[in-house]
């Protein structure tokens, strides 16, 4: 019997390392089609990526530390990106276009602050969420655009409307778990 | 009794074979996917790279448009190049591993009808003749972007330089975009070694790959299928479910397999795409042949119709398996036996792993369904050994309807009848 049990639940560690192997090959998994992921971009891109994590942490270390936003001229002073920042309502918008480039990728920054009115946002720390240290939860998101030196610098409420491409380390769940 | 025996597993086919005709809904027209094209060349100390690219794809490198709405082509060198300074860096040609140095780059525009990409030499010339004058009127919902781009070579560490590729990296907003590279890396003649069709997510492609990269490639993909391919592993429960001595199980997986490898190698030199009508034709067939070879646990045939189905089913699998493995041959590059060989041995071997797997798990769900044992239930010692019964009983009878059900079940589900 022991014999028997071993033998199933060796089948079942088998087939889940095969699913988990074929969600990693196909690196979708449930994407929406505004979506991509970051290891599937262009090796310079995904160091732009990186770094623009990096950034984002910056910026809201900065709204903590100092209880505002940071200026565009205060961010990503090192880059090879000219920065501006928008801000409509609870949404901020940081946009970083090729400074020289004409064909290099233009990237933006969404952050939306909590609506105070709004019952509070249980959503558990993860790559679209980000929580300040007094509680207050963010929800952020890093997209793309080609030719981003074509982009006209302007407030963006809903970035997949306008040609804008999410980057994402790993597909988001649609509904935020619980704790 | 004995004429139900024999009819039963010769009607169950036929009506199957009806059933699966009759249901396959026509497949209606649809929008042809846009196409980028590109051919890749090794010339001496270069790689060549020609490549056509709609301009619907471009729509955010704002060509310029003349106040007729026509491309403005007088104005338009000036984006080109940013154009091919983005498709250079989307293809992102590597050489053993590392990039290559950033191209030499020449462009055209041309606009439909032009044949010229249908093959390297034509779209060589047209490169170097074709140019629109600055008053042409060209579409931009229908132009083509056509690129020539000139890589330096390094000397290779260990001959021959491998070479890879990005490919499906190019969006259009509301249509599907397809990437088909045609691989002459190598090549003396003039035909391409390859033809990589590929949609989906961007993604890196070896044009020349190592027979050891294609032997793990074309390896997880067969298990991967496997995985996925819920009419294989309901047929492997098939073959579980009687109490038949495990020698006869396998003797049935190995008909099958012999159907399987026929099948796939007959769909791997088949060409052409896989068009969904014969596809949806073929799951409806496995779904039969799987509602058959279920119901046959119960009315329990003789083994020829065992043997028959279990081949029938081998068959259909391998088709359906070969049309999976078709679409990826092109990575395999020279390596078509090899990628054939490494898609299916590990098919089979699961398949045998799991056959193995699921009988003791089986015989399991035998001995907790209860009820009264029926007559005959133990076979006297003999050479199978003396546990497994030849008459399964009342109980043993029960035990197979139940768990017959589950393929029959998803059987008749995916002949479309549920």
């Amino acid at each position: 019997m022991l014999g028997l049990a071993a033998l199933v639940v060796a089948t079942v560690a088998v087939y889940l390392a095969l699913r988990s192997s074929a969600l990693e090959t196909s690196g979708v998994g449930s994407l929406l089609p505004h979506q991509v992921l970051a290891a599937t971009l262009v090796g310079p891109d995904q160091a732009t990526f990186a770094g623009l994590q990096r950034e984002l942490i910056e910026i809201e270390r900065a709204r903590a530390a100092f209880g505002r936003w940071p200026d565009a001229a205060e961010v990503g002073r090192a880059s090879a990106y000219t920065w501006t920042n928008a801000r409509e309502g609870y949404f901020v918008n940081y946009l970083a276009r090729p400074a020289g480039d004409l064909s290099a990728a233009g990237w933006l920054l969404v952050i939306q602050e909590p609506d105070p009115q709004a019952p509070p946002d249980l959503s558990p720390n993860d790559e679209t969420h980000h929580r300040l240290p007094d509680g207050t939860v963010l929800h952020v998101s890093i997209w793309t655009h080609r030719f981003g030196a074509q982009i006209e610098p302007r407030f963006v409420r809903q970035p997949e409307g306008a040609g804008w491409t999410q980057v994402l380390t790993a597909p988001v769940a649609p509904v935020p778990v619980r704790r | 009794m004995k004429t139900t025996h024999l009819l039963a597993p010769f009607l169950a086919p036929c009506a199957t074979v009806l059933l699966a005709t009759l249901l396959v809904a026509p497949i209606g027209a649809h929008q042809l996917p846009l196409e980028v094209v590109a051919y890749v060349r090794t010339e001496g100390s270069v790689l060549r790279v020609l490549a056509r690219v709609p301009a619907a794809v471009l729509a955010d490198a704002r060509l310029p448009i003349g106040a007729d709405g026509y491309l403005d082509l007088a104005a338009i060198d000036g984006p080109l190049a940013a154009v091919a300074s983005y498709v250079a860096r989307s293809l992102d040609v590597m050489q053993d591993g590392r990039p290559l140095p950033a191209p030499r780059a020449a462009w055209v525009i041309s606009r439909p009808p032009d044949d010229s990409f249908g093959r390297f030499e034509s779209a060589a010339a047209h490169l170097a003749t074709a140019r629109l004058l600055a008053g042409a009127k060209v579409d931009p919902d229908t132009a083509f972007v056509d690129l020539d781009f000139e890589y330096a070579l390094a000397p290779a560490a260990t001959p021959p330089a491998r070479f890879s590729i990005r490919v499906n990296d190019f969006r259009a907003a509301n249509r599907a975009v397809q990437m088909r590279i045609h691989s002459m890396v190598d090549s003396a003649g003039e035909r391409p070694i390859s033809i990589i069709a590929m949609t989906g997510a961007p993604r890196r492609v070896a044009l020349n790959p190592e027979w050891r990269s294609v032997l793990s490639i074309f390896g997880q993909m067969g298990l991967n299928e496997l995985t996925l391919g819920v009419e294989h592993l309901l047929f492997l429960l098939c073959l579980a479910i009687p109490r038949r001595p495990t020698r006869s199980a396998l003797s049935l997986l190995g008909v099958f397999g012999a159907g399987f490898l026929v099948a796939l190698a007959g769909s791997a030199l088949m060409s052409g795409t896989n068009d969904p009508a014969r596809m949806l034709t073929l799951h409806a067939w496995a779904a039969g042949v799987l509602v058959v070879a279920a119901l046959q646990n119960i009315t329990d045939p003789r083994p020829v119709w065992l043997w028959t189905s279990s081949a029938v089913f081998g068959v259909v699998d391998g088709l359906l398996f070969g049309a999976v493995y078709r679409v990826s041959e092109p990575l395999a590059g020279s390596h078509t036996l090899v990628s054939l060989g490494a898609f299916a041995v590990p098919v089979l071997l699961a398949s045998l792993w799991l056959l193995v797997v699921t009988k003791p798990a089986v015989e399991l769900v035998y001995r907790l369904v209860p009820g009264p044992l029926g007559p005959g239930l133990r076979v006297p010692p003999g050479p199978e050994g003396p546990g497994l019964p030849e008459s399964p009983g009342l109980r043993g009878r029960w035990a197979t309807v139940l768990l017959s059900a589950i393929p029959i079940h998803a059987g008749l589900h995916g002949m479309g009848l549920f």
